[in-house]
């Protein structure tokens, strides 16, 4: 009590005389005591601003930011005995952050190397994120949730079980569909539901001219899921990165990264424990047969258009905080069979901007009606069309294995 | 330098529309660089905008005056149909780097397609020669020598590329309209179903494996085998039906039901004959290229028909009924008359 007094004493003191850093410290010092970390770190950052080489204030910088960077616990215990403020610098435990940082930070000398390992560029963990998303946002798709949840979700949730009857939850999901129908979010939306954090990687991300650098990128990317575990790892056009080595002939720095990926995959020189890998593609049939191996992507999944439910979902979604007046939604749903999410957004766009034009016009606000959405429905045709003459193709001359029972019954089912 | 890179890995994976973009505004910054307009060349040939795409060739050469620009050059004229300025690209690129496998494929293509057969067959051979590994040089010698009528060579080609890239469709493909056309049906329908296991993606339009015609093609063949078998049946069940009989009763013979208990064991013996090679994922493309032919639907049905018939007449002895089979024949007689017209006037077109 008597403490917090003299801190309430010692905060005075820095607002009437900002400018004098041993005062601040004393304050960032009592703050750290007390926990409170975040305000002992705006004291040192001023104080610094003062005096930019000040050792101590430089010392108790790094205090606050490693106890900032330590997760918290639930309710910290107040310490029974203040610390002083000033501590030592060997108070700091260096082997402690140094651990920490271990593979964040890069040796600076090639031989500082730990044995085993490659040189890996700068970390690129600013790609990670932890999705808010959860399955229950998908609008419709019941049934591709469903198998999600049979074929990945309920298995890595109960890992005991599984093993149990003899399911491996290795190996990792190829989600496959026209473009435009939502893998891309489904994959978001299952690390979402694993609690895991999302690593999205794009061709961009991995694909370099330089001998060996699209080999050294995937290594990287691999490496920095694995730190970030549990991960989910997400390869968006899958086909791609890993295209079937056979028309890679003339490119051998090509062929060179779809070995790595096989590699990767297999986790030879890395643990991918708590990685959990997944690919989207729109074309399965051009991803090399390796990767589709146990292990690898050994599940796939079949995302097709979205369903009516989806389609209402997403139609609302578009059409959210835009004046709307006489729309029939269910009308709206049962004409668009076959579009893609993509596909129901521009025919949201395209009924919005008659509506619009049609106000700059008359100077008067006039709502989208419907028949805006008709006249856009005339406009906006499903681009799932090619998808689905390639993919009839596909069910009829490559379903020797069964992969693509899915889409036969799919097929079959619309008579397509 | 690294633009053109980007675009040349966007385009070999079939990214043309991103290989396009990278193209286009890097060519912004330098408008001349020769490698990016080649490479922007070769990504619009791919999308068959071949008029814009001989305009970006065409002004790569001042920056770049290398065989890689004759010869996309060459191409995209020979896709024009301007065959001779295609014919003095190529022969461009040929004189710059008389040793470029490359360059003399891509001769090689253009002659043929210039209908130039003996001296595209021989700048074929010289590929071959200087790349004995490179399937591609394998596979243009392998058309052109179909084109000339030499099948043996040209199945020793195309047997040569499979060895080298076994998963390469197109070689498969046409070494199966070789079989066709030595009349061996049930290996040209085979071959034709591997090479579209092989690349399904090439068999959507404009892919440029047209398998599914082929196979239909094909049962063309087998039904001709089956119609030919019906029209012959017809003498066979009738004399036995009629056989001992002063005037033709409707009763049961049993002669007419041994004559179509026989007729039906060829059938199926020809059926099997020519079906016995083929894969498991044979019958939905049997069903679909059926389907895709009208006329062939309406012959294999008939052709059903006229065998479910014979199935009665053994079942039930009733010789007479061949007359119905005779029916089904003469509308059989018509189809294929009507096929015939229909594929002439294609022909035409």
């Amino acid at each position: 009590m008597a403490d917090d007094a003299v801190l309430s004493e010692l905060l005075v003191a820095v607002n009437a005389s900002p400018d004098v850093v041993p005062l601040r410290l004393q304050v960032a010092g009592l703050l750290a005591d007390r926990g409170r970390y975040t305000e002992a770190l705006t004291h040192c950052t001023a104080a610094l601003q003062h005096d930019p080489g000040n050792a101590e204030a430089l010392t108790m910088l790094q205090l606050v930011s490693a106890a900032l960077a330590r997760p918290q616990d639930p309710e910290p215990p107040a310490p029974e005995t203040p610390a002083p403020v000033s501590r030592p610098k060997d108070a700091f435990d260096w082997s402690a952050a140094e651990e920490q940082v271990a593979d964040l930070v890069e040796p600076a000398f090639v031989q500082d190397q730990p044995p085993g390992t490659d040189p890996v560029g700068p970390g690129v963990d600013e790609d990670v994120e932890r999705p808010a998303v959860r399955l229950d946002d998908v609008g419709g798709m019941t049934e591709v949730k469903q198998r999600l949840e049979l074929a990945v979700l309920g298995p890595m949730r109960n890992p005991e079980l599984a093993r149990a009857f003899g399911k491996t939850i290795r190996g990792g999901l190829l989600l496959y569909g026209p473009p435009g129908c939502g893998k891309t979010f489904l994959a978001r939306a299952v690390a979402g539901e694993l609690g895991a954090r999302f690593y999205p990687v794009g061709l961009s991300d991995v694909l370099d001219m330089y001998v060996g650098a699209s080999e050294r990128n995937l290594k990287e990317i691999f490496d920095v899921a694995r730190r970030n575990a549990p991960c989910v790892l997400f390869f968006d056009e899958i086909d791609a990165i890993g295209q079937k080595r056979s028309q890679l002939r003339h490119s051998s720095s090509m062929r060179n990264t779809v070995n790595q990926l096989l590699t990767e995959l297999d986790s030879v020189h890395g643990d991918n424990k708590g990685v959990f890998v997944l690919g989207a593609t729109n074309h399965p049939w051009d991803v090399d047969s390796a990767l589709r191996r146990p292990g690898r992507f050994d599940r796939m999944l079949l995302v097709l258009p979205p369903d009516p439910p989806a389609r209402d979902a997403i139609l609302r979604y578009h059409l959210r905080d835009r004046p709307l007046s006489g729309i029939d939604l269910q009308a709206v749903v049962r004409s668009t069979a076959d579009f893609s999410g993509a596909d129901l957004a521009h025919l949201c766009e395209s009924a919005t901007e008659r509506a619009l034009a049609e106000s700059i016009a008359t100077g008067s606000v006039r709502p989208v009606t419907m028949s805006d959405l008709q006249a856009a429905l005339r406009e906006v045709r499903p681009s799932t069309g090619p998808w689905f003459a390639t993919a009839r193709n596909v069910a009829t001359f490559a379903n020797s294995d069964g992969s693509y029972d899915d889409l036969v019954g799919y097929l079959r089912a619309r008579k397509r | 330098m690294r633009a053109a890179q980007r675009v040349e890995h966007l385009r070999l994976l079939g990214r043309y529309a991103d290989a396009e973009e990278v193209a286009r505004h890097a060519l912004a910054a330098d408008p001349s660089d020769g490698l990016l307009l080649v490479g922007l060349a070769a990504v619009l040939h791919q999308e068959g905008r071949y008029t814009e795409a001989l305009q970006a060739a065409d002004a790569a050469i001042p920056d770049l005056p290398e065989p890689s620009v004759h010869r996309q050059r060459a191409l995209t004229l020979s896709a024009l149909g301007r065959h001779p300025q295609a014919c003095d690209a190529s022969a461009t690129a040929v004189s710059l780097d008389p040793h470029a496998v490359a360059s003399l494929i891509v001769h090689a293509a253009v002659l043929q397609q210039a209908r130039a057969l003996p001296a595209a067959a021989e700048a074929a051979r010289q590929a071959v020669t200087l790349a004995p590994d490179e399937p591609t040089a394998h596979l243009v010698l392998a058309g052109i020598s179909a084109d000339v009528g030499d099948r043996a060579s040209a199945r020793a080609a195309y047997q040569e590329v499979l060895r080298l890239d076994p998963d390469n469709a197109a070689a498969r493909h046409d070494l199966a309209l070789l079989d066709l056309a030595r009349g061996r049906a049930g290996p040209a329908l085979r071959g034709l179903l591997e090479a579209g296991a092989l690349d399904p993606a090439a068999l959507a339009p404009g892919g440029g494996l047209p398998v599914l015609a082929n196979v239909t093609t094909v049962l063309w063949r087998l039904t001709w085998y089956l119609r030919l078998v019906l029209f012959v049946s017809l003498y066979v069940v009738g004399v036995a039906a009629l056989s001992g009989q002063p005037e033709p009763r409707f009763e049961p013979s049993t002669p007419a039901r041994i004559a179509a208990a026989v007729v039906l064991a060829f059938a199926g013996l020809v059926s099997w004959w020519f079906t016995r090679t083929l894969p498991p994922q044979a019958r939905p493309v049997l069903v679909a290229a059926t389907r895709s032919d009208p006329l062939l639907t309406v012959s294999a049905a008939l052709i059903a028909a006229g065998f479910g018939v014979y199935a009665l007449i053994v079942v039930t002895g009733y010789g007479l009924l061949f007359l119905a089979v005779f029916a089904l024949v003469t509308a059989l007689f018509l189809v294929t008359i009507a096929a015939v017209f229909r594929n002439r006037r294609r022909r035409r077109h």
